[in-house]
């Protein structure tokens, strides 16, 4: 067993806007060790969520290497990615991103679903994460009928049901008050320190800052000395 | 994929305004093809029993020199039909003897043709539905005539009243004789009551002095064995000209075919008009849910389940469309079964030799056209956007939400 959940070396990402190429990333080399609540900040434009992106399997470096759990990502096709962010990794975006048509309970039993988790099985589970959450009061209420810190606990909730080795958490706090965040991030840490789930947020509020075990600062795509 | 239904079914009830409205363009689509298409099927079919009825029958068999010369010149023998010679597939025969003839009244002449008819066996033309007044032609030997309404009219004659007929025999000899009226017809086709004058078929050869007839119409109970059954009986009576239908009624038969065609030519118009809406409208609701579809895809949903739901969508639209569509082409159907009546355009109507009503008529074939048509255009109008998701990167998707 590796002693990192997650491993990037050199990881570089230049994108093209108009011919002319933009590095998002320069270089970055990064560990993570199990359980570990990293923040990665940095000014906007600094590399943040590319660094999140690129790590979760959403978006592929241009040149470097990524590793999760001892899987390196570059290696593998586009189906056998989509199976590391099924299995491997939890997402919790900036815009909750529910689905509008599924209830809460219904969406966090999805990703159980798509793992092939029987029903029975996956209902319960997915009931204890609501509850967990402190959500029993919201599982057949669909996103629109949520506000958006309740949105935001059941998107971690989905996140963390088929117990993902990595969270990644990209600006969470973003639509949230300071009293919503603070809640939030003390379910997040709770997510830590229970399950043992390494998260790495990328976030610019020292709010969120103040939970984590580490900062992995960015100024404009490199870690900053 | 219990999973890609679930949301499949959800996602159109979510957007069920607009969802609501592209059902309704298919059901109006799909019931307007089916109801042109049973009425142009119904027009075919009037196309086909019109000629069919109108002496002719699906084969006729006659002297080869008979349709250069009508008349009583050129004939053949009498034996030749018996049982419906045997062949599998002929559901009746009736031999006639006709010739072209001037039929006169005391005020007026008119140019006919008389025919002789076995009225036991003619069970397959025009002279089963004729709408009598008189006693009409009762057998073979029959000797009075039998003339239409129109002619009578024209004849300025009636029942009971008799008629001099002028005909060349079959030695080119002139044959005049007088008929007593004995029935007036009606006929579907105005014109057949212009045309003939029908007497027996023994009485007319009697007149004439000839056991032969002049010809032999052959039914058959499906089009499909016209074919064979001509291939047959061209083969046991090489002297005698077999003809078909299509042969002897040639506009009659293009008619047929390009109806035919433009059946086939409508639907495709009509469901090629309706895979544009489909496709807009579904590429609209992909759009919309870009930001979704690359969420889904980031959580973990493999692209075949997210393309599946998509095509399952539109699928789902497509088929309640297409069920709904028939179903109501149905009532139309059902409500038109009885015919339109076309009567207020008779003289334009029977130009065309069809008959002043029109009858819709379904063909099974079609249903399965119509039906596998729908659900091929499903797919194809849902792979636009399909492809539209594919292509764009998670990552783009979850930007343009």
């Amino acid at each position: 067993m590796a002693d990192f959940a997650v491993q990037t070396n050199n990881v570089t990402r230049v994108y093209q806007e108009d011919s002319v190429p933009v590095y998002a990333l320069r270089g970055i080399t990064l560990s993570i060790e199990r359980g570990e609540f990293v923040s990665v900040v940095g000014p906007s434009g600094s590399g943040k969520s590319t660094l999140l992106h690129v790590i979760g399997g959403l978006d592929r470096p241009t040149d470097g290497s990524v590793t999760i759990e001892d899987v390196s990502l570059g290696s593998l096709s586009e189906s056998e990615l989509t199976d590391v962010r099924l299995f491997q990794i939890g997402f919790v975006f900036q815009a909750y991103n529910l689905i509008p048509v599924l209830s809460a309970v219904e969406n966090v039993e999805f990703i159980l679903q798509l793992q092939g988790v029987g029903k029975k099985e996956r209902r319960e589970r997915a009931q204890d994460a609501l509850r967990s959450f402190g959500l029993e009061e919201l599982f057949d209420r669909r996103p629109a009928d949520m506000s958006g810190g309740q949105q935001q606990r059941v998107a971690i909730a989905r996140a963390v049901v088929s117990n993902p080795a990595v969270l990644l958490a990209d600006e969470p706090s973003a639509n949230l008050d300071s009293e919503t965040t603070k809640e939030f991030c003390e379910y997040l840490q709770r997510v830590n320190d229970d399950r043992g789930v390494t998260i790495v947020t990328a976030t610019h509020d020292p709010l969120v800052m103040g939970y984590t075990n580490r900062r992995v600062e960015l100024v404009d795509g490199q870690i900053a000395a | 994929m219990q999973l890609v239904l679930q949301l499949a079914l959800r996602n159109i009830w979510r957007q069920r305004r607009r969802n609501f409205l592209v059902l309704v363009a298919i059901v109006l689509t799909i019931g307007g093809v089916f109801v042109m298409n049973s009425l142009s099927r119904g027009m075919e079919q009037d196309f086909l029993s019109t000629s069919i009825e109108n002496l002719q029958g699906h084969i006729k068999m006659l002297s080869p020199k008979q349709l250069d010369e009508p008349g009583l010149k050129h004939l053949i023998a009498n034996d030749l039909v018996g049982d419906g010679f045997g062949i599998d597939g002929v559901v009746a025969t009736t031999s006639r003897l006709r010739s072209p003839a001037v039929v006169m009244s005391e005020r007026e002449t008119r140019g006919v043709e008389i025919v002789g008819i076995d009225p036991i066996s003619e069970t397959h033309s025009f002279i089963q539905h004729l709408e009598l007044a008189g006693e009409g032609i009762l057998n073979a030997d029959e000797p009075g005539l039998l003339i239409g309404q129109r002619l009578a009219e024209d004849l300025k004659t009636s029942l009971g009243r008799r008629l001099v007929v002028l005909l060349v025999g079959p030695n080119d000899e002139a044959i005049e004789t007088g008929f007593r009226v004995r029935g007036i017809f009606k006929a579907e086709i105005g014109g057949y009551e212009d045309a003939y004058a029908l007497t027996g078929l023994r009485a007319l050869q009697k007149l004439v002095g000839t056991d032969a007839i002049t010809e032999v119409s052959v039914y058959v109970g499906d089009l499909a064995q016209i074919p064979d059954v001509q291939a047959y009986l061209a083969t046991q009576f090489p002297q005698i000209d077999v003809k078909s239908w299509l042969e002897l009624d040639p506009f009659t038969g293009e008619m047929y075919t390009v109806i035919g065609f433009t059946i086939y030519i409508l639907i495709a118009v009509f469901l090629c008009t309706l895979i544009f809406g489909l496709i807009n409208a579904l590429v609209t609701a992909v759009l919309e849910r870009t930001r979704e579809f690359g969420m889904l895809r980031a959580v973990g949903m493999n692209s075949r389940l997210v393309v599946a739901q998509v095509v399952i969508e539109c699928v789902i639209i497509m088929l309640s469309g297409l069920v709904l569509g028939i179903g109501g082409g149905l009532l139309v159907y059902l409500w038109l079964a009885d015919g339109i009546d076309l009567s207020a355009f008779a003289a334009g109507v029977e130009a065309f030799s069809m008959k002043t009503r029109m009858i819709p008529h379904l063909v099974g074939e079609d249903f399965v056209i119509i039906g596998l048509a729908s659900v091929l255009l499903g797919l194809i109008a849902s792979y636009f956007p399909a492809r539209r998701i594919i292509k764009t990167s998670i990552l783009q998707s979850l930007r343009d939400g």
